[in-house]
């Protein structure tokens, strides 16, 4: 027995799957890095609609005896997983690209002015921030 | 208050915490979480709903573990940037002094026939495949051309034995290059054994020369895997096997096996051999799509599913030896524990990003062929010399070490930006292998989702990660494994 279609996919008479998809929700980008993990599984093509918003993805089984709509399912919710990765790799990636070039290069693109400085210049303003009182 | 330290409430953040770079997976019912440089946390799905929610209490115990391996940040966050900078430096420190492992194909003959075979060989009596005196001097001029100051030579063949007179030189010259260069070089023999005599082990004790050698298992399957005249490699090896280590030391002398189908059902078996015989490490390696191995994979491979199934169950058996006392290592699981484990890399090619290939290792074939590996030297065997890099008397250095078939292996094995492999929470564990894909898809980048080399990796890595979260004493006997001695001696360090 087949699983349940999703409510969020179609599935034709002819065993192929047609997902309508926001393209703010789930920008190409995200969708493509979502295929390709896919590919191994399933024949996948991604149509961006002409006012850029949606998107439909149509998958089809590479094997018979495949249950498409549980792959539909991890699909789906793989494309979460690569939305989170996208948001994430975009909130850290000034750090990411400061690492990798601060460990390859010879100059030094930190900002060292604060661990340098001695107690007097005090930058940090300990001297004048008031903490628990004793 | 009063008193010297701060209450608790001074050390809760005045600000909203921000991620530092990681990558994710689901693993099951929880969350591989793993940073830029290797440092990795499980996750209940809960807890990791929270923290990319931006909501976890700051004043929960798993906050301080998210904090201290370098998850997320809630002051001033330079001095994080600068250890992971640091951290980052010291996991591509293998990119340092360029390519170390210097291979010599010394001879292409060989007198075992064995079915997995890699490498090309000819019958012991066709001294044309052998590497002339001019070749290994030229090679040796490209050896010290490169900036390492550690350098590693290993002679290769067929059989290196069969040309020893070509052994020789090439020590003696590099003894004599690394004194005036003042550079470290070391040597090692991938040998059968079998041909060993005393004039040859006088000479490796006398120019401290290693030995690798082969061993598949007991007797039997040792045999059927690697036949020679008198089907007696088993016994040849084992012969020598003594004498080597009488004369060079016991651990001088290494050994690696090959899974061949005849060695699936045979794990204990083979992990007893070892053990018996005095290795305290045993290196499952599987069969590689080249050479004499495709032409048999019908009758001596199998799939990457059976190979991962015989190795997790021959792992089972290798901790088993160790709780039991023995310190025994798996040293592909070594080579990985070390990536999960430390800030260190590996210096296995396979699993470096780049990939080794060439930077990192090069194969002076014995006509003077270049290649930046042995898996690309068989591919020209095969009839495709497109990884070529060059020949010795030929190309100049900067054309054989910076020309564009190396670039390209480079370019196609940096894991950070392949499909696939960007995104992938194993990313920092793993490695590219361009000719690996090349050899089974064609193409140097590879596609991830049907790649034997990823599937074999990310179930290895996965299964070592698992291993050591939820098994107290699989992750003691790790710990051991990437100390490289034994637990109770890494014990009695720490008490000290």
């Amino acid at each position: 027995m087949s699983s349940p279609v999703p409510p969020w996919a179609k599935i034709s008479v002819d065993g192929i799957a047609t997902l309508d998809l926001s393209l703010v929700s789930y920008p190409t980008e995200v969708i493509v890095r979502t295929a390709y993990d896919f590919t191994d599984r399933l024949f996948i093509h991604t149509d961006p609609a002409a006012d850029g918003q949606r998107a439909t993805v149509t998958l089809v089984c590479k094997r018979g005896d495949t249950d498409l709509a549980v792959l539909i399912g991890e699909f789906t919710n793989a494309l979460l997983d690569h939305r989170l990765r996208r948001d994430i790799a975009l909130e850290t990636k000034m750090i990411r690209d400061l690492i990798v070039a601060q460990a390859f290069i010879e100059a030094d693109l930190l900002d060292h002015s604060e661990a340098d400085s001695d107690f007097e210049s005090d930058p940090r303003g300990i001297s004048r921030a008031s903490v628990t009182p004793r | 208050m009063t008193g010297r330290f701060e209450a608790l409430d001074a050390f809760v953040p005045q600000r909203r915490y921000e991620f530092l770079p990681f990558r994710f997976e689901r693993l099951r019912n929880r969350v591989l979480a793993v940073n830029e440089v290797g440092e990795h946390l499980f996750l209940s799905l809960e807890t990791f709903s929270d923290f990319v929610g931006h909501s976890l209490s700051s004043t929960s115990e798993v906050y301080a573990d998210l904090k201290s391996k370098h998850f997320l940040y809630d002051t001033d966050p330079q001095t994080t940037i600068e250890l992971l900078t640091t951290k980052y430096r010291t996991k591509k420190s293998f990119l340092d002094g360029f390519t170390k492992l210097h291979l010599f194909v010394v001879s292409l003959r060989c007198e075992h026939s064995c079915h997995y075979c890699q490498v090309s060989r000819v019958s012991t009596d066709r001294t044309q495949f052998d590497m002339s005196a001019a070749t290994a001097e030229r090679a040796l001029d490209l050896v010290f051309r490169s900036p390492a100051k550690d350098l590693k030579i290993e002679f290769q063949g067929g059989e290196p034995l069969l040309n020893f007179e070509r052994i020789v030189q090439v020590v003696l010259g590099a003894e004599a290059r690394a004194a005036l260069a003042e550079r470290n070089v070391q040597f090692v023999v991938a040998t059968n054994l079998a041909l060993l005599d005393e004039d040859m082990l006088r000479f490796l004790a006398d120019h401290r020369v290693a030995l690798s050698t082969s061993l598949d298992g007991p007797a039997d399957l040792h045999n059927v895997n690697r036949p020679r005249p008198g089907n007696d490699s088993y016994e040849a090896m084992l012969r020598n096997l003594t004498k080597a280590r009488a004369v060079l030391g016991h651990d001088r002398v290494s050994a690696i096996m090959t899974t061949t189908r005849a060695s699936l059902a045979r794990g204990p078996d083979i992990v007893q051999e070892y053990a018996r015989l005095g290795f305290h490490e045993i290196f499952l390696r599987s069969l590689s799509p080249y050479g004499f191995a495709i032409r048999t994979a019908r009758r001596i491979g199998y799939t990457v599913e059976e190979f991962l199934a015989f190795y997790v169950e021959t792992m089972d058996q290798i901790l088993a030896i160790n709780r039991a006392g023995t310190f025994f290592v798996e040293t592909y699981a070594q080579i990985l524990l070390t990536k999960i484990l430390t800030p260190f890399p590996s210096y296995y090619v396979d699993l470096q990003s780049p990939s080794g290939a060439g930077i990192g290792a090069v194969v002076y074939n014995y006509d003077g062929d270049v290649y930046p590996s042995d898996e690309s030297r068989m591919l020209t065997e095969m009839g495709d010399c497109s990884h070529r890099l060059g020949n010795v008397h030929t190309d100049s250095y900067q054309e054989i070490f910076g020309g564009k078939t190396i670039r390209a292996l480079a370019e196609a094995s940096i894991i950070e930006s392949l499909p696939g492999c960007s995104d992938c929470a194993l990313q920092t564990y793993c490695g590219g292998d361009p000719t690996f894909h090349y050899a089974t898809q064609h193409d140097m980048v590879g596609h991830r989702p049907t790649s034997d080399f990823h599937r074999k990796n990310a179930f290895i890595i996965r299964h070592l990660l698992e291993r050591h979260e939820d098994d107290p004493s699989a992750r003691r006997i790790f710990a051991s494994w990437v100390a490289n001695k034994p637990y109770r001696e890494l014990l009695r360090e720490e008490c000290a």
